[in-house]
């Protein structure tokens, strides 16, 4: 396998290492399944009170770590103790709401919680934090020493750039078939793309394991030595609007709405390797609702202009003396789901020009944009959703609620009210009503533009058989492979 | 004996304080620049935290308290100016891990690369100018002087690729990284050496060519010396000044190619460090870096300079 970044700490409670090797070695009391449905992991089963404010698990019993300390509620204590209440994980709602951390049995853990909160289980489903590690892997001082697992791989050796995974041959769960994995860095993706065909490494893939750009993945699907696999998408590319800025403008939304011809747009920046999106969420997301109509009718898009005073003047349109300008901000490098931004910003405004929304591209480097984005600094911006296994819950709240300063994707008070009820909802129901109501209310703003469901890619070469792709793309499971040389 | 050992500590004094304060200035820039660049490392952390860019103000606070990002631009240096002069170059935002440790990993790596790289690059840039300036045959000799332009004009990264999808991928002559084993060096090598290669070979054919020009080279060739003889002994001592002096832009040369380099073939030198500690904005590691190439780059041109004196005494004054 080559991999994209560098290895470093494997503390499951820390976040300095890559995030791939940690859940082929932790694993968690429950794990994200197909379409974000949830099953027993450490944990056999589990019980939310009536009332939310408590959460019993069963733990699974006859499991070891890797150095033959069993899991038991006491080491499951010990590891949550170590991260909850901690400044630094406090972007997950579990390390606020969790209050206590009770043993009533050697095998049962008891969670008390400060407010009900039902999406908690799905936050404990990540690697990081909520795996769990070997008490034994720390020193006297509780600083980590070793990355001891229980989960179906154990790790071998790590340098910053290369790593060896054995398999553990006492796993509870469907052990791996095969017996070795190696892991090297390359930060360059043409040279993992290079390596792959020249059969130097058997797999590539994952949004952050080894990225394959929708480009590459067209090139490699005509190499015949190379199978290339796609999973159901889980992240959403949109158009997002700053509600603060002349985007608040209800018609220039609509008509950008109107005026993107979303379909071709995909299939020429994703190189045919992506859908184009209708929802907020991509289809295999929880509660992610059902599909907008979205028409490209730029006749449409210059009524509706028209109809809201922004006459048209020479290519421009023009209201009270103002000039209809939208500063499109991008990051000058590919970022993360967006094959290429300038390329995308450029087909986006030739398609505003054509119904006279003049946009002024504004392409500043990574970090600086995720600033500007925060400090509201754009009229028009590309966004994605977190993807599994963070959503819904995970975007909602940073995007549809808080602090108005930071325009997200679109903070009102009635959806902001709305997306609490379904956070906060005590049942299933509760919580899919008042997602829908709150998806309704976007799109009767046309509060943002779906534009493409992010593709999730993964190659493989001639040797590597019985690969499925991971239900998210922080997921590596490697148990159905099997290697003919 | 005693006059050299007095010469020699007046040298090196000299030179230590004219490294503190190429030192100084260097970092203060690169701490300043940094700051006010906009972007920081507690957002950087904060996201990589999360696993995604939506981080809130409180989340980032967080991590900035952590990182000892408080207080003012100034203040912070004096901060970190204070650590730094007792050898404690402080923690990596990006990894947690002491910058010292992870630069005492990178280092060599950098180093075995460019000192294979200028083994390879003196002699052969040496012999290539060598012929350009005195082959018999005129289109040979520009015929070469044509191909050292070349190799100088090329861009490393668009070399870099190259090599990659034609050796390693068309024909599997050779591994794509470091991982490969000794011959994973073979690509970078080629790919820093070139441009080295390629002006030296310049510099020494047009000073080889003034050096012969001139009237005690005619005088030699008069008294009936052969052409090596008076290269090698007459001519040579005189183009060692040119050469000296561009071993400065070579330096430089293979430290801005090693972040190409190190990058494409996944070679961990310090090169590869500086591009990731800048994306992330990680200041400590940033400033690590910056002194590495700064201490790299001085020494190496004082040490270019004393050769030079040694070998021409007319520069020896200064």
């Amino acid at each position: 396998m080559a991999n994209a970044n560098e290895y470093g700490d494997q503390d499951p409670h820390d976040y300095n290492g890559d995030w791939f090797i940690a859940p082929m070695v932790f694993e968690t009391l429950v794990k994200y399944g197909q379409g974000g449905r949830l099953e027993p992991g450490l944990a056999t089963s589990w019980q939310v009170a009536a009332d939310g404010l408590t959460i019993d698990f069963e733990l699974r019993t006859g499991v070891k770590f890797h150095d033959d300390t069993p899991f038991d509620a006491q080491a499951a204590k010990w590891n949550l103790d170590r991260w909850v209440g901690k400044e630094s994980h406090s972007w997950l709602a579990a390390s606020k709401i969790i209050k206590a951390v009770e043993v009533p049995g050697p095998m049962k853990l008891r969670l008390r919680l400060e407010r009900a909160y039902d999406p908690l289980l799905q936050e404990l489903t990540f690697t990081r934090p909520p795996g769990f590690m070997s008490p034994k892997a720390v020193d006297a001082s509780g600083k980590f020493t070793k990355a001891i697992g229980t989960g179906p791989w154990r790790l071998e050796q790590i340098t910053t750039t290369a790593a060896s995974l054995v398999r553990n041959d006492g796993y509870w769960g469907a052990k791996p078939k095969i017996d070795r994995v190696e892991f090297s860095v390359r930060k360059d993706s043409q040279t993992r793309v290079s390596a792959l065909r020249a059969g130097e490494v058997d797999m590539l893939g994952g949004s952050y394991l080894a990225p394959i750009s929708p480009t590459e993945a067209a090139t490699l699907g005509k190499d015949e030595r190379v199978t290339v696999l796609h999973g159901d998408p889980d992240i959403t590319v949109m158009l997002g609007f700053n509600l603060n800025g002349v985007a608040g403008d209800k018609a220039i939304r609509e008509a950008v709405r109107y005026a993107l011809d979303r379909e071709t747009l995909t299939k020429v920046l994703y190189a045919g390797q992506a859908k184009a999106a209708t929802t907020l969420f991509a289809p295999g997301i929880p509660d992610a609702g059902a599909p907008q109509s979205l028409p490209f009718d730029p006749d449409q898009a210059r009524r509706i202009l028209d109809a809201a005073g922004w006459r048209q003047d020479g290519k421009g349109r023009v209201k009270d003396g103002k000039q209809l300008v939208l500063s499109l901000r991008i990051p000058s490098t590919a970022a993360v789901g967006w094959q290429d931004s300038r390329l995308s910003a450029q087909a986006v405004a030739s398609a505003l020009a054509e119904v006279g929304i003049t946009v002024n591209i504004v392409a500043v480097d990574e970090a600086t944009f995720y600033d500007d984005l925060h400090a509201g600094k754009y009229d028009l911006a590309f966004m994605e959703t977190y993807g599994a296994p963070y959503d819904p819950s995970g975007f909602v709240v940073g995007f549809l609620t808080g602090d108005r300063k930071d325009p997200g994707l679109w903070k009102t008070d009635e959806v902001e009210r709305l997306v609490n009820g379904a956070l906060y909802a005590r049942d299933a129901a509760t919580r899919a009503k008042n997602y829908q109501e709150a998806w309704a209310v976007l799109n009767r703003e046309a509060a943002f533009v779906p534009i493409a469901y992010r593709p999730r890619v993964w190659a493989v070469g001639p040797a590597v058989k019985g690969f499925q792709v991971p239900h998210t793309e922080y997921d590596f499971d490697l148990s159905t492979v099997t290697l003919q040389r | 004996m005693n006059g050299l050992l007095v010469r020699w500590t007046r040298w090196s004094a000299r030179l230590a304080a004219e490294l503190a304060l190429v030192l100084g200035i260097t970092s203060l820039l690169a701490f300043g620049l940094i700051a006010l660049a906009p972007g920081d490392a507690a957002t950087r952390l904060a996201q990589q935290r999360a696993g995604h860019p939506g981080v809130t103000e409180d989340q980032v606070a967080s991590a900035r308290r952590e990182l000892g990002m408080e207080g003012s631009v100034p203040e912070r240096y004096v901060r970190w100016l204070g650590h730094a002069v007792q050898g404690d170059l402080g923690k990596s935002a990006r990894t947690g891990r002491p910058v010292l440790t992870e630069l005492a990993e990178r280092v060599p790596v950098t180093l075995s690369l460019a000192g294979l790289t200028a083994v390879v690059a003196l002699p052969l840039g040496l012999l290539v100018g060598a012929l350009a300036a005195m082959l018999p045959w005129r289109p040979a000799r520009r015929g070469l002087r044509l191909t050292g332009l070349l190799a100088v004009s090329l861009p490393t990264f668009w070399v870099s690729y190259l090599l990659v999808v034609v050796l390693a991928e068309q024909l599997g002559l050779l591994p794509t990284s470091a991982d490969g084993g000794p011959a994973g060096y073979v690509m970078p090598l080629v790919v820093l050496a070139l441009p080295a290669v390629g002006l030296l070979s310049r510099v020494v054919a047009v000073s080889l060519r003034e050096a012969l020009a001139q009237p005690y080279v005619r005088a030699a060739q008069a008294r009936g010396a052969t052409t090596v003889s008076i290269v090698v002994r007459d001519a040579l001592p005189n183009v060692a000044g040119a050469v000296l002096n561009t071993i400065g832009l070579i330096v430089g040369g293979m430290l801005t190619g090693a972040l190409v380099v190190e990058t494409v073939f996944a070679h961990n030198g310090i090169g590869d460090y500086f591009v990731q500690a800048v994306n992330f904005r990680d200041l400590m590691a940033i400033q690590a870096c910056v002194l590495c190439f700064a201490l790299a780059f001085t020494a190496t041109n004082r040490l270019a300079d004393r050769l030079h004196g040694r070998i021409d005494p007319r520069v020896s004054g200064g």
